[in-house]
């Protein structure tokens, strides 16, 4: 049953475009796609194959498909209730962190590998954002260690216990951050908009313009996932593990549904920052963790209220 | 000869030194500029040049003579910078030389177009053999240079002329360092339609289909111009009833675009409700548009003498449609102006500043978000505007693009009250006039104001009352080199709002 977290979090991944862009639809009065469409989409560029620019060397060929393993093997990290992931140990939401960065890397040098102009643009961009909001994951994971004595993602979740006032404000701000991350590390609005056509303005979207194919059926499959990476954390962060199987599963579920319409109702209603406020913008998430890690201190009374 | 266009001729050497007197001792703007080749009666081309006094419905029309033994003539751009492009237009279309133009590079035409050939001109010919050299790019080719931006970390970004929407081409050449941006030059007239030569060889009632096409989002505005200019020469009156349609529909027009191009900025800021908010509304009118008139983008009304249709037969369904929009147009600014990430990023980007927007003679939307009250309705009444339009006082100082949002958002407001006043109005007489006789050897202005600017028509008949010349300025032309100087020292990432916010035409510019 270790593979539980997986299998469920793969399953909504694949639906996970689909709603988002539904929902976004039905909210600005357009009938919009059906649900399936981004899968519709994904088979076909699945059959097709992939076109190289001759200027391209290996690097391109192989960033999309390390990409996606990347992401796949974090997904092997994911929890569900009293069940491990597949894999599990010690610390590993630093692993589990590291291996998303090495993702991010391949598709950054991938990009820059193409020589366009454009795409060098986009990766920069992509990089400077990854980097700013990488303390705010950290902070947050460390505060909730700190508040377990925990540190795989596992005992973690197993170990979090909702007693007190501060700690519901620690789990409110948790779910906060974990939303507006996943938002900074899909580069969805406000950081970036992934239905903008225009090349100037795009950060992941314009690296990956000269993918094509079977390659770009995995960039488009990874959204899901790492959308269902971060769903998956959170409603992990919110059931208890003592109840009934039938009742996580279905929680797991709607958790994550809500999660991906919030994100939806997000990006229907909210323009996106201007791009040299972005950075202001990703640190005052790490600002926000840093409240958390502040509560989290005066829980376990580590330095205060001796 | 209409009343209120003062013709002058001046001498070649004094021309420069006339107009710069007549901008400073009268406030006149720079509206138009052109050449005639009248080698076949006058034997010589002329050069006008067409100012609006500020206050005073006159416009002043200086020209001089141009003979062949000497085809350069001194530039006015040094002391008139709206003039730059019209003569750099000037001198590809007839090959008469501005002397001492800050900017000689070749504007219209692209490498490829052979050096020497000028189509304006009335024995210009262009060969198979030519066209076959040309396609193949062989002939005296003349190169364009990109001024480049020179410095440690400044790199160049091409941007276009094939661009990633459904819009025509344009070709923008961005020089960065970092997100900044340090200089911007854009390259137009990819898809020069050659109109003005394609005028000449129809009559000048075929005449009005071809002004409909200019611009898809102006049409009705062109026709307008178009048929104005030509009643004017021909010394036509249209009814009072005609008149009234053809104000109404330019409302329409006006409406239909600035709703279209608030809800587009959304696009631009990523804010997808506003977005499809708008493009519903603006389909609600195009939609009245065809039910007026079988054509969502009113073509096919206007003629010479008149209109074609009397589009006050469906008067409640146009009261019941501008109702419901006016109440869903509300809803909109309502969503735009409450929204804290939406407007922040509209401040403070992409500011053209009045002065600037001044010297280059810019026009419409863009002049009034920077603090111009330029407004061709009210500071040279026609149609039925001296009745109807009110005077606005509502420029803004700003220049950024959250002004020009305010500016569309308060014409649209007066739009909707002048659509109301015309369709309670009474408006007598008949659609049309006769209008079969075009006088020889005349010429005359026609002007409407575009929901982007002011667009002009200047048309002159030859001896056998067939066009000789149609010039047409559409806002666009005007406006283009004004984006330039609002993009820089934005980022990179802003300038698609920056450009969409001028919502310029292409299509308006590459006549």
């Amino acid at each position: 049953m270790n593979g539980l977290g997986f299998l469920l979090s793969i399953v909504s991944s694949l639906l996970f475009p689909g709603i988002i862009a539904v929902t976004k639809a039905k909210l600005s009065g357009r009938k919009g796609p059906g649900i399936f469409q981004p899968l519709f989409d994904a088979a076909r560029l699945f059959r097709k194959g992939s076109i190289y620019s001759v200027t391209t060397s290996i690097i391109f060929q192989i960033a999309p498909v390390i990409y996606f393993a990347s992401i796949v093997v974090a997904l092997l990290f994911m929890p569900f209730g009293q069940y491990k992931g597949f894999l599990s140990f010690e610390v590993d939401f630093v692993f589990f962190s590291y291996l998303l960065a090495v993702g991010k890397f391949v598709m950054i040098i991938g990009a820059m590998d193409t020589g366009s102009g454009f795409e060098g643009m986009g990766a920069n961009r992509e990089a400077l954002y990854s980097m700013l909001v990488e303390p705010a994951f950290f902070i947050l994971m460390g505060s909730l260690a700190l508040l377990t004595n925990h540190t795989s993602f596992y005992s973690l979740f197993v170990h979090i216990h909702f007693d007190s006032v501060l700690s519901y404000l620690i789990a409110l701000l948790a779910i906060y951050l974990f939303v507006q991350i996943a938002m900074v590390e899909n580069s969805r609005i406000p950081i970036d908009d992934p239905k903008t056509h225009l090349e100037l303005t795009m950060i992941h979207e314009v690296m990956v313009l000269d993918n094509s194919g079977f390659d770009m059926c995995l960039i488009h499959l990874a959204t899901g996932l790492k959308f269902a990476l971060y769903g998956g954390l959170i409603a992990n962060f919110i059931f208890p593990d003592t109840w009934p199987l039938y009742t996580q599963i279905a929680v797991f579920l709607m958790v994550n549904l809500l999660f991906v319409i919030a994100v939806g109702f997000l990006e229907a209603f909210r323009a996106r920052n201007k791009l040299e406020k972005n950075p202001k913008w990703i640190l005052t998430l790490s600002s926000i963790s840093m409240v958390v890690f502040l509560s989290v201190l005066v829980i376990v009374h580590k330095y205060f209220l001796e | 000869m209409p009343e209120n266009e003062e013709y002058k001729e001046v001498g070649k050497s004094e021309f420069r030194s006339y107009c710069i007197a007549l901008c400073l001792s009268k406030k006149a703007v720079l509206r138009l500029m052109f050449a005639t080749d009248e080698r076949e009666t006058d034997n010589c081309f002329k050069i006008y040049a067409v100012f609006s006094e500020q206050g005073t419905d006159i416009f002043h029309i200086p020209f001089f003579k141009l003979r062949e033994d000497d085809l350069t003539f001194r530039s006015i751009t040094d002391g008139i910078p709206a003039a730059h492009w019209y003569e750099r237009e000037i001198m590809d279309m007839f090959g008469l030389v501005p002397k001492y133009h800050p900017d000689p590079r070749r504007l219209v035409f692209h490498d490829s177009f052979p050096a020497d050939s000028h189509p304006l001109r009335k024995d210009w010919e262009i060969s198979e053999k030519d066209l076959k050299e040309w396609g193949e790019g062989m002939v005296r080719k003349v190169p364009y240079d990109f001024l480049e931006v020179e410095g440690e970390g400044v790199y160049e970004i091409p941007v276009g002329p094939v661009h990633a929407g459904i819009i025509e081409p344009g070709h923008f050449r961005i020089s960065a360092v970092g997100e900044t941006i340090l200089y911007l030059e854009t390259r137009m007239f990819y898809t020069h339609k050659g109109i003005e030569k394609h005028f000449e060889g129809m009559s000048f009632h075929e005449g009005v289909k071809l002004a409909e096409r200019v611009s898809g989002t102006s049409t009705f505005s062109h026709s307008t111009a178009y048929c104005m200019a030509v009643e004017r020469m021909a010394g036509i009156t249209i009814t009072e009833k005609a008149k009234a349609i053809r104000t109404f529909l330019l409302e329409l027009e006006r409406l239909y675009n600035h709703i279209g191009d608030i809800g587009f900025l959304c696009a631009g800021t990523g804010l997808t409700v506003g977005n499809a908010t708008g493009s519903k509304i603006k389909e609600r009118l195009l939609r009245l548009n065809d039910r007026l008139t079988k054509s969502r983008f009113l073509r096919g009304i206007n003629t010479i003498g008149g209109v074609t249709k009397d589009i006050f037969l469906h008067a409640d369904d146009i009261s019941l449609t501008i109702d419901t929009v006016a109440k869903e147009y509300k809803g909109l600014m309502k969503l735009l102006l409450g929204s804290v990430s939406h407007i922040e990023r509209l401040e403070n980007a992409g500011i053209l500043s009045k002065n600037r927007a001044l010297k280059l003679g810019v026009t419409g939307i863009a002049a009034k978000a920077s603090g111009i009250d330029d407004d061709i309705r009210s500071s040279h009444p026609h149609l039925i505007y001296n009745k109807i339009f009110e005077p606005a006082t509502f420029t803004r100082q700003e220049g950024d693009v959250f002004a020009r949002m305010m500016a569309r958002a308060e014409e649209t407001k007066c739009s909707m009250h002048m659509i109301k006043t015309i369709i309670e109005g009474q408006h007598e007489g008949d659609l049309q006039v006769k209008a079969d006789d075009i006088p020889p050897n005349s010429h005359a202005l026609g002007y409407t104001e575009t929901p982007r600017g002011s667009v002009f028509y200047w048309v002159k008949s030859d001896g056998e009352g067939r066009p000789l010349r149609v010039k047409l300025r559409s806002p666009s032309f005007c406006n283009w080199p004004s984006v330039p100087f609002a993009i820089q020292g934005n980022i990179v990432p802003d300038l698609p709002l920056c450009n969409k916010s001028f919502n310029l035409s292409y299509s308006g510019c590459n006549m």
